[in-house]
């Protein structure tokens, strides 16, 4: 028989559960629970043997960490971290690439092209998101009674904590990990990341986190709170494993992005990409890129050293013993203050980036910008000694912690006066990006004007502890990030999704949600001043009137978040309108590219020819040129 | 800036300036992020030790292991000075002549991990024994745990792959600034990656140093 009288074989397509087996999640699962199993049957079982304290009580604190840290050990082998490790170090070549297939696999396992990681962190954060929001969602109807409740009061602080906890957590990566991640290194003209696997491993370990997290649940709760405050964190039952070893976790993932993401502006950058040029996102990803990767190490120490106090039986906490409750404070504090910029400089950026293309004029001082966020970044580690002013600090301490805290407000400014600047005279379009930018400087604007309160010490002795300060910091936190995440989101849904949201619903979503946040919020400082306290859920029953205003438009809230759920699933499965290849006819490089983006995001390395902010000028040139001369590349520098 | 990308050596390389700016100026971000690592143990020394009320700091039934502190910082110092040596080798002489001293570097790591392993086993006091056994242990731990492993495993990597490739012929000469040119693409990145683990090394026997100093002569 001839060959050409063989029918060509297509590929042949194995069976879906040969897949399985193959580094992924399910062997990570697999891989995970056995090492949870090993650590804390073997080796804790091994190594807590003839300590008293571990074994007599019902607590035995080594067995239990012992099988979360090999249960992690575990999951990261199973997802694939270890294997180019070892063939390095058996002699393979070096690679930059694993898994940049196509298929929803990739989603599913370790992949190094960073928009399959900025989808897998979206998607993660969201998660993560929607459980923080139940945790409030239930923290709130505890609240609708002053004296009678739904749940005890063990119970009550650990879903604070939770809700806590994983807000702060998860939320250092709401704009960083999906958007920075994606859209970083578009943005500066480079193909992918410095370091595409610890790209990933920043992402694995925030599921991983997540999860030891909520296993605090079934190890009997922690009482702390988020800010996990020695002593009682060394006395607290095995939870308080699970937020210390999460919280040490988010810490690493926090370094390792922060890490990734300044060698890849620093070093990657296409010719003609000059610091001048470079997008004020990347900018403010720098910025929060250097407070992630100096705050967090003093994190993940401070987490190891309460672990162990609780483990080992060092003292570095028990006053009786020579420790200090304070020095937890401050340690916690040294990376938390910043924590708050991590949160908020990412926002700010990304707000700074929509406005220009919705109000069609360049961005208003782009050099003031820039110092406005890097002043913060920097302000931000001289700040931390605000929280103690009531716990502790040397009184003679205060003046200093309150000018700079006070001090920080000016570069804060900056970032305010380069949007009204923007706006001024602009050809402003409402869309939904733009309703969630505008409204940022308005909710940030009422959490900076209350954190004055906070920052002077004599009204902060009246106002620490109580609702005041929650009211405060979710303005800025929610009315801050949150709002510029959404932004972020449905500005650049069309180019990561390929799919245009629904404005309608973007804007009854955009409405309910400014409308119950501030509805929400705003009572709490009252509530606050009339001297109810955080994290106790008895209160003063004249103040159930303002108790149950407030319930009510916190589920308002989660409606609004019902619509963006209902908003994605309509707009990518029933309405599937395909916007055109740059729906807001912004400027930025990313939109110069085909969608979705291709994996090596450009053919050829481009050269970049103009400020991504040059509206309102006909002539400016595109941004970018992607299929530079060899000539052209040699005169940009490159 | 970015360059433009190429293949080298039949692998999937990273164009070689590129990869060597990123080594370069990753290990110094890896520097600055442990220097605030360990400066929160240090801020606890400081803290602990200032604050000594009930003056429980370091019972007298606390001995400070001294002769086996000595051992591991003079591992480290011998190592260090050995990557010195290595790398100006490499410089001078090409990737032959690097392999040497690099290998014995990697043994005295080894052997400072061996030594401070000795210490912890036969550690005179337990770590609940008052603030300073509670900062020591957990100051060598990570020391030992996260500084000395990760250099093991980076070194280890380099002297490794040299060994394994030092019959291949040389390939085609890549421009990375200072390179032994004739040793190709490999000799290449054993370059960049020497002179960038030789500043992460420096920095870690700095600390060392630091260590010995508060933990053992101040104590």
């Amino acid at each position: 028989m001839s060959a050409a009288a063989i029918p060509a074989a297509g590929p042949v397509r194995e069976p879906w559960w040969r897949g399985l087996g193959r580094f992924n999640v399910f062997t990570g699962i697999v891989l995970g629970i056995g090492g949870y199993l090993i650590g804390a049957l073997v080796i804790g079982h091994v190594l807590s043997k003839g300590i008293p304290a571990q074994t007599e009580t019902n607590q035995n604190d080594i067995e239990f960490v012992c099988g979360i840290l090999l249960g992690i050990v575990g999951f990261l082998v199973g997802m694939g971290f270890l294997n180019y490790p070892i063939a390095r170090l058996t002699g393979a070549a070096p690679t930059l690439r694993e898994k940049e297939e196509k298929g929803i696999a990739r989603y599913f396992t370790l992949c190094t092209d960073h928009k399959v990681v900025g989808i897998q962190y979206l998607w993660g954060v969201l998660f993560f998101f929607l459980v923080a929001g139940l945790n409030a969602m239930l923290i709130r109807t505890q609240l609708l009674y002053p004296t009678e409740h739904f749940w005890s009061a063990d119970n009550y602080i650990t879903l604070v904590g939770l809700h806590g906890t994983m807000m702060m957590m998860m939320t250092t990566s709401m704009v960083l990990g999906p958007f920075g991640n994606y859209f970083v290194p578009v943005m500066v003209g480079a193909k992918r990341m410095a370091f595409p696997r610890i790209e990933a491993l920043s992402f694995w370990l925030l599921p991983v986190a997540g999860v030891v997290l909520l296993a605090a649940v079934g190890a009997k709760g922690f009482p702390t709170g988020w800010t996990g405050y020695a002593n009682l964190s060394v006395q607290a039952k095995l939870g308080m494993d699970c937020y210390l070893i999460s919280f040490a976790l988010i810490g690493i993932s926090m370094a390792l992005v922060g890490f990734n993401m300044l060698v890849t502006v620093y070093t990657m950058r296409a010719p003609g990409m000059t610091w001048t040029r470079l997008p004020i996102f990347v900018w403010s990803v720098i910025a929060t890129a250097f407070l992630q990767l100096l705050a967090a190490p003093v994190l993940i120490a401070g987490m190891s050293l309460v672990l162990l106090d609780r483990v080992v039986g060092t003292t570095f906490f028990m006053p009786f013993s020579g420790g200090s409750p304070f020095l937890y404070e401050n340690l916690f504090w040294f990376f938390g203050h910043p924590e708050v910029y991590i949160l908020a400089l990412p926002g700010f950026g990304l707000v700074l980036e929509i406005l220009p293309v919705f109000s069609r004029k360049p961005l208003w001082g782009y050099r003031l910008a820039v110092a406005g966020l890097m002043g913060v970044a920097l302000l931000s580690f001289f700040v931390w000694q605000h929280h103690l002013f009531v716990s502790g600090i040397n009184p003679d301490l205060r003046p200093f912690f309150m000018f700079t805290t006070e001090l920080i407000s000016i570069p804060t400014a900056l970032v305010f006066l380069n949007a009204m600047g923007t706006l001024f005279r602009g050809k402003i379009r409402f869309s939904v990006p733009m309703l969630f930018a505008l409204a940022l400087f308005f909710n940030f604007f009422i959490g900076g004007a209350s954190g004055v309160f906070l920052s002077d010490a004599p009204s902060d002795v009246s106002t620490h502890g109580s609702f005041f300060v929650m009211a405060h910091f979710h303005y800025t936190i929610m009315g801050g990030l949150v709002f510029a995440f959404f932004g972020g989101l449905f500005y650049w849904f069309p180019k990561m999704f390929g799919v245009h949201l629904n404005e309608k619903l973007g804007k009854l979503q955009f409405w309910l949600f400014f409308i119950f946040f501030n509805l929400t919020f705003f009572p709490l400082f009252a509530v606050g001043m009339l001297g109810q306290p955080r994290r106790v859920s008895a209160y003063s029953p004249s103040l159930q009137w303002l108790n149950d205003w407030v319930t009510a438009a916190a589920y308002m809230i989660g409606l609004s978040f019902a619509v963006f759920v209902v908003n994605v699933v309509y707009s990518c499965f029933f309405e599937r309108r395909r916007p055109e290849a740059n729906p807001w006819h912004s400027k930025g490089i990313e939109w110069q590219l085909p969608t979705p983006i291709p994996v090596d995001n450009f053919e050829r390395v481009p050269v970049i020819n103009a400020s991504p902010y040059e509206y309102g000028t006909p002539e400016a040139p595109l941004v970018a040129n992607l299929n530079p001369s060899h000539a052209e590349v040699v005169a940009a520098g490159g | 800036m970015q360059e433009m990308g190429f293949q080298t050596a039949g692998y999937e390389a990273e164009p070689p300036e590129v990869m060597a700016r990123n080594i370069n100026v990753g290990v110094r971000l890896l520097s600055a992020a442990m220097v605030s690592f360990f400066g929160a143990f240090l801020f606890a020394y400081v803290y602990l030790k200032e604050r000594d009320a009930g003056a429980v700091w370091r019972p007298s039934s606390v001995k400070v292991p001294t002769g086996t502190g000595i051992g591991v910082l003079a591992c480290v110092l011998v190592s260090a000075l050995l990557t010195g040596v290595a790398v100006d080798a490499l410089r001078r002489r090409g990737e032959g002549a690097w392999r040497g001293p690099a290998a014995i570097s990697l043994l005295l790591i080894y052997a400072a991990l061996g030594v401070q392993c000795y210490q912890w086993a036969s550690l005179p006091f337990t770590p609940g024994s008052g603030p300073y056994a509670s900062v020591f242990v957990a100051w060598t731990g990570f020391y030992g745990g996260v500084a000395l492993l990760t250099s093991i495993y980076w070194l280890q990597t380099m002297v490794t792959g040299s060994f394994r490739t030092r019959h291949v012929p040389a390939g085609p000469v890549v421009s990375v600034a200072g390179a032994a040119g004739g040793e190709g693409a490999i000799s290449g990145r054993i370059q960049v990656e020497a002179r960038s683990f030789a500043f992460y090394w420096y920095f870690l026997a700095g600390v060392q140093v630091v260590t010995f100093l508060l933990l053992y002569v101040v104590a």
